[in-house]
């Protein structure tokens, strides 16, 4: 026993059998769908087919056959041909875009062979996600800078993936874009099905119905997953363009410190980032250094959010040339910049030191009072740290603030002196004087006192040199001494220890010895015993 | 080079050429015009036929009107235009050239 239906098609009525209902129903679907993308025209394409194929199927109808059987479907369904045998169906050259939705189903990740740098690994993603494969070689470039991971990858997939070598292959690797127009043809043609089908419902018993239903069920389905998939190729394009976005706006950020607009610094989570063009101010290459340096960031980012655009929009273009020419220059500032560095890292390593003395007679004070004064406003101040070194950043007059080491020893006569000693570090070889009184710091001696500058000062942009001021101050010996708290503070670690913990000297009179610092108190009482 | 592609490109030229002169000698419907381009084997699959026909009448080519049919429902009736005469005669005039274009190379 077999359901026949009774079908209205091209203005005819037919009896067919379910089956043939199946698979003509089936045939009308890849013809709608294949010309969904002509409009209007392709709807009509679509009626006179049918109405041909009521004419065919009439023609099989006799008076001892009164319903259209499969068999007979599908000879008809031979006789006008499947999709892929409507070879010149209008506008050639974008009928791979029209082609029936299901090929995509067929795609499969393959190296292209033909397309490829390497092993061609990135040019079959591109493929395969219809991306451009550069930004997949950009990609792959990055993540070899994230500890190499990038090769590790690269490596297997060249060796588990296979390289498409049949024509075959290669048609299975291209498949078929995933674009606007193609999910809006198989939403189309879906909208449609359901329609007839709803239409067909009161018609057809209902279990058809509910096969119809379920057919359609998994038709949705698989169009959500459509939409999924290309809501994540979207996803990839935001992300593309605010990755390049952000990349962006710091560039332009650093480029405007450059100009001292942000004073400079650029503070970001309580980490400052000095004006690194500073570093090469002095090289002669500072130009050099600049252009190589924006190169080498700006390509990858104006490449991201190009790509972010091509992804979004679904534009596909290949300048070759273009590509070629941007890898290559982005190549040629990277070897330039990283060159500069190496170059100029020579430099930096110089380290330069210079010192004043200063004499001052004791006779006349037999006690000294060693103290501190502020030679800035410390509410104005900021502490920052970078690279574990912590120094003090003043809005008040932009400048850097760090304090002094102060040694105290004994002298070798019987004189006080005071020596200021400048280090720099990381300046040309022949600036090292130059670079040394750019550093600030002062004393100063009023009578039995010395007061000593808090900080010494470097301007802002004099970061990199790393400035450092010791002070070594000898005292001869008996000579009495009355350390400040203040002063206690910029003592070097070991003699901050020595003297300093639990205010064992500060504030307190105490007298320089053979080994070094004492409490007065301390000296006297063995000196009494000895008495 | 797609070589299928050429091919077909080159069988759409044709066929076209075709419809329009089979058109010139007298209107025609759909299957009319498929028996006829059948009989020379000019077509494989009828499908490749109703593409090009609204093709061609989106084109100004081709005009056509519904025709009451003794058997079955109304017939769509192709007929030429003058735009599509015009292209025919031009077409005829490039064909004769191609066809002794490549003549000539072939024999010698």
């Amino acid at each position: 026993m077999k359901k026949t239906l009774q079908i209205h098609i091209g203005g005819r009525q037919i009896h067919i059998d379910e089956d043939g209902y199946n698979q003509l129903n089936h045939y009308l679907e890849s013809l709608k769908s294949h010309f969904a993308a002509e409009g209007d025209s392709g709807k009509e394409i679509v009626e006179d087919i049918e109405q041909r194929i009521a004419e065919l199927l009439e023609n099989k109808i006799t008076e001892n056959k009164q319903a259209i059987s499969l068999e007979d479907v599908q000879e008809t369904i031979g006789i006008l041909g499947k999709v892929e045998d409507f070879v010149y169906n209008g506008q050639s050259s974008e009928e791979s875009e029209y082609t029936h939705y299901e090929r995509r189903e067929n795609r499969r990740f393959f190296r292209d062979g033909e397309n490829s740098y390497l092993g061609g690994v990135a040019s079959g993603l591109g493929e395969y996600f219809d991306i451009d494969p550069l930004w997949i070689r950009l990609a792959f470039l990055a993540l070899v800078f994230l500890k190499g991971v990038g090769i590790l990858i690269y490596a297997i997939l060249w060796i588990v993936v296979p390289k498409a070598r049949s024509t075959a292959e290669k048609l299975q690797m291209r498949g078929k874009p995933v674009n606007l127009s193609t999910i809006k043809d198989s939403v189309n043609a879906e909208y449609d099905k359901v329609k007839s089908s709803v239409s067909g419902f009161s018609k057809s018993p209902a279990a058809d119905g509910t096969r119809n239903a379920l057919e359609n069920l998994m038709r949705a389905i698989g169009l959500v997953i459509l939409a999924i998939f290309k809501f994540i190729i979207g996803a990839i394009g935001v992300l593309f363009l605010i990755i390049g976005a952000v990349f962006l706006a710091g560039m332009i950020m650093l480029l405007l410190g450059f100009t001292n607009i942000f004073g400079h610094w650029h503070v970001w989570n309580g980490t400052a980032l000095p004006d690194i063009s500073q570093m090469f101010a002095n090289s002669g290459h500072y130009y050099l250094v600049l252009v190589s340096f924006v190169i080498v960031v700006l390509i990858p980012i104006v490449v991201l959010i190009y790509g972010g655009i091509k992804i979004l929009f679904n534009i596909k273009t290949k300048h070759r040339t273009l590509r070629a020419f941007v890898l290559t220059s982005w190549i040629l500032a990277l070897i330039l910049f990283v060159t500069l560095l190496i170059v100029n890292s020579t430099n930096f390593s110089v380290e330069a030191s210079g010192s004043q003395t200063a004499t001052i007679a004791t006779p006349k004070y037999p006690k000294l009072y060693l103290e501190v004064r502020d030679n800035t406003d410390l509410k104005k101040m900021t502490v920052y740290s970078i690279f574990d070194h912590k120094f003090n950043y003043s809005e008040l007059d932009e400048s850097l603030y760090s304090r002094p080491e102060l040694y105290i020893h004994r002298s070798e006569d019987d004189q006080i002196h005071l020596n200021v000693e400048k280090h720099v570090r990381n300046v040309g070889m022949n600036q090292s004087q130059q670079y040394l009184d750019r550093i600030e710091y002062a004393w100063e001696q009023k009578d039995s006192a010395i007061y000593l500058d808090r900080f010494m000062r470097t301007d802002d942009e004099d970061f990199w040199m790393f400035g450092e001021v010791d002070i070594k101050l000898r005292i001869p010996e008996n000579q009495v001494v009355v350390i400040t708290q203040q002063a206690c503070d910029l003592m070097n670690y070991d003699q901050q220890t020595r003297y300093c913990t639990d205010s064992l000297l500060s504030g307190k009179e105490s007298v320089m010895t053979a080994d070094g610092l004492m409490l007065l108190e301390k000296q006297k009482r063995p000196a009494r015993k000895n008495k | 080079m797609d070589f299928e592609n050429v091919k077909a490109q080159m069988r759409k030229g044709v066929l076209e050429f075709c419809i329009l002169s089979i058109l010139s000698k007298g209107d025609a419907y759909a299957t009319d015009l498929l028996n006829k381009l059948k009989e020379s084997e000019l077509i494989v699959v009828e499908g490749t036929l109703y593409p090009l026909l609204t093709r061609q009448k989106n084109a100004g080519l081709l005009s056509y009107r519904w025709e009451e049919s003794t058997q079955g429902p109304p017939r769509k009736y192709y007929a030429l235009t003058d735009k599509g005469r015009e292209v025919l005669k031009e077409s005829e005039a490039s064909w004769r050239g191609l066809i002794d274009a490549v003549d000539s190379i072939l024999k010698k």
